[in-house]
């Protein structure tokens, strides 16, 4: 009995160790379990039961400057299918040809779309409209989700388009206004995580956390629809009848700097996008901005007005124009060839006289000349907040390989390399008194209630207010002179303005032969301006004066935008119009 | 005598409830307990559900509002206007032309070199009359 007695309590003993250490390695078990890989299996079961999506925020819109949307946007949306839901062949043969019909796509490329994605989730279509994702929803298909976002749509059609720019496939601005206020029109994203069930469905009662999507501020500009239409649509047809390569126009408010229109050619068609053509790379820029050029005569109104402002001629002071002037065995001609005596300071700019501006550009010297040139803002960007904007290209004594025939020639304008927008920027300092102002684009950011509004910055007084009236009455003599020949005045206005005919300069030296660059800039009503004008055509054709392709594109606009405007025509240009 | 009085002795005021009485107090209170949360589970199923579909219509009034904003932009762009004015109001735009007569003598020619004018037109040769055809064929010197 002892022995029988003995042997059951050792075989007791060794299957209590047995459990014993069993227990322990379950409990072992447990706690690693529970201690060490409790982040990685904590992971793993939310994501069996917790779905993760991103709420993606409305992109603000884009608004002239009375609020009429340039570039909008509309609820888009992506559909997605979850292929482990689809993974059974024929059924989803069945689901996609009903999703097909809907989509507007072949049933094939749908079923390639979920047998080649890498994700669970496959976009089958992106950028569905409103009406279409009820069509989609209305179908009840198992394991098909709509994403809402936002697609971009242009009320004006195409105008504007290297100004405003485009946004990519993730709504993320890539060019133009969209890629440089992007932080502002893109808002935040937010998001919602839920419990699924096993079809993942949310369960109605379960774990739900929603981080709501902030919307994009809107940007409201300066530009004004009916001024850049009216612009993009004389520029189109200047550029056809001359058949010019190109062409700017750029209208502003001299008085603040606000850009009231901004006008490029070539450009490309927003409403009809093709990323993947890169020949079409080139049209996307803003050319106003980046693209550099010699700007000719109309850079005499510069050179006059540092001579005025320095005190070293009136508009009735005489020089000897023998139609060349040599400089270090260079010669520089007129523009006519021509020889014309003794002339005036007023005759410089109205017969556009380069011997007359080498003349003003030796009272002035070196030093004092591209002091004003500087002061006028040419040389570097003029900070009107879009991104790729060239600071332009003035050689000076403190170059090496500057000499005096660099500013001789600079003097008309060749020679010195400038954006069209820091032309139009440096002659409406002129039109404001002397006063530089900081040219804008965006006069106020709308985020809900909360409002950014931008107010015109002055950069420097340049010349005097004597000095730029001075210069305003010379260049109403210009516009006086060729009126009758071209036919660019603006009944009941006076308009001061400068023409200009500049040769190309081609990369290494020399310039394109035969070709130019006509261009007219003035400003509008000359006593009071309200507008500043730009109008600059590249490569005419026909013929190359700027008095004949650009100044009666100038008259044209002139006149429509300041009927548009109701400025009430003055006084005396009516009583001088009055037969 | 003693047994008389006990049983006609009035019952005391703290006397404990018969225990199918506790029994049924007991189990409506679990039932009670029990049903509760399923109440309130249910209700708040319930007003999660409606929660999602008023966030779902308000989603859609969204949508539709983009849409139709969308909309109203476009009928007011100015091609659109030009449009209209031109095909169902058939307006023009206006050509009028005013001439004013100047009392001012015409600026002098602009000397242009000629290589960027027109080409001039070559005058038309005159049509010889029938006299200077019959000199022409005259021997004359």
């Amino acid at each position: 009995m002892a022995r029988q007695g003995n042997g059951v309590s050792k075989r007791l003993g060794v299957l209590v160790v047995i459990l014993a250490v069993a227990a322990l390695a379950l409990v072992g078990r447990l706690a690693h379990l529970q201690l060490v890989s409790y982040q990685a299996y904590s992971e793993q079961a939310q994501d069996e039961h917790l779905t993760l999506l991103t709420l993606n925020p409305r992109r603000g819109a884009i608004l002239d400057r009375n609020g009429y949307p340039l570039a909008a946007s509309v609820d888009a949306y992506d559909v997605l299918v979850d292929r482990k839901v689809w993974d059974d062949p024929v059924r989803a043969r069945r689901w996609a040809e009903a999703l097909a019909d809907v989509l507007n796509r072949p049933t094939e490329d749908i079923l390639k779309d979920l047998d080649t994605s890498v994700t669970r989730e496959a976009v089958v279509s992106r950028g569905l409209d409103y009406q279409a994702s009820l069509k989609v929803e209305a179908l009840d298909l198992r394991g098909v989700r709509l994403v809402r976002g936002s697609r971009r749509v242009y009320p004006e059609g195409n105008m504007a388009a290297p100004l405003i720019g485009f946004v990519g496939r993730d709504n993320v601005g890539l060019t133009g206004l969209e890629a440089d206020f992007n932080q502002d029109l893109a808002g935040a994203s937010g998001s919602l995580l839920y419990e699924r069930d096993g079809r993942g469905e949310e369960i109605p009662y379960g774990y739900r956390k929603q981080v709501s999507p902030q919307p994009g501020a809107d940007v409201i500009l300066t530009i004004d629809r009916f001024m850049q239409r009216l612009a993009e649509h004389e520029l189109d047809a200047t550029i056809k009848k001359h058949q010019a390569s190109g062409g700017n126009i750029i209208i502003m408010n001299p008085r603040t700097g606000a850009i009231l229109a901004m006008a490029s050619r070539p450009s490309f068609d927003l409403t009809r996008l093709n990323l993947a053509d890169e020949s079409q790379i080139d049209l996307y820029r803003n050319r106003a901005i980046t693209d550099l050029y010699e700007p000719g005569s109309v850079f005499k109104a510069i050179t006059m007005a540092a001579a005025l402002n320095e005190g070293l001629v009136s508009p009735d002071s005489t020089y000897v124009d023998e139609g060349v002037v040599s400089l270090s065995g260079w010669t520089i001609a007129n523009w006519d060839y021509g020889a014309h005596g003794t002339q005036t300071a007023t005759q410089i700019l109205s017969k556009s006289l380069n011997t007359g501006a080498v003349w003003l550009s030796q009272l002035l010297g070196p030093d004092r000349f591209y002091d004003y040139v500087y002061r006028f803002g040419f040389g570097q960007p003029t900070a009107v907040g879009l991104s790729g904007e060239a600071p332009g290209q003035v050689r000076t004594p403190a170059d090496d390989v500057w000499t005096e025939v660099d500013m001789a020639t600079n003097s008309f304008g060749q020679g010195i390399n400038v954006t069209p927008l820091q032309l139009i920027t440096a002659i409406s300092a002129i039109a404001n008194g002397g006063k530089l102002m900081q040219p804008y684009l965006v006069q106020e950011i709308q985020r809900g209630d909360q409002r950014q509004v931008f107010q015109p910055v002055e950069v420097r007084q340049v010349i005097t207010t004597e000095a730029a009236r001075t210069l305003t009455q010379m260049m109403n003599a210009v516009v006086d002179g060729i009126t009758m020949m071209y036919a660019i005045s603006v009944p009941g206005y006076r308009v001061a303005g400068k023409t200009g005919t500049a040769s190309i300069s081609v990369p290494g030296g020399g310039y394109k032969p035969d070709t130019y660059i006509a261009s007219f800039v003035g400003f509008v009503p000359s006593e009071d301006p309200v507008l500043a004008m730009l109008v600059k055509i590249d490569e005419p054709k026909d013929v190359p004066w700027g008095s004949a392709v650009c100044a009666p594109v100038f008259a044209r606009l002139a006149q429509s935008i300041l009927t548009y405007l109701k400025v009430p025509p003055s006084p005396e240009a009516l009583v001088q119009e009055s037969p | 005598m003693a047994i008389a009085d006990r049983r006609h002795a009035p019952r005391a005021a703290g006397r404990p409830l018969a225990m199918p009485a506790v029994l049924t107090i007991a189990l409506v209170a679990i039932a009670v307990a029990a049903v509760l949360p399923l109440l309130q589970s249910s209700q708040a199923t319930t007003i999660s559900d409606n929660v999602r579909q008023l966030e779902r219509a308000r989603n859609d009034w969204q949508a539709r509002t983009h849409e139709l904003e969308a909309e109203i932009a476009t009928l007011g762009s100015l091609d659109h206007i030009e449009k209209e004015a031109r095909e169902r109001l058939g307006m023009v735009p206006p050509t009028d032309t005013i001439y004013l007569i100047v009392d001012v003598p015409s600026p002098p020619e602009q000397f242009v070199p000629l290589r960027f004018l027109p080409p001039k037109q070559k005058k038309a040769e005159k049509a010889q009359s029938w006299w200077e055809s019959l000199l022409d064929q005259l021997p004359l010197p």
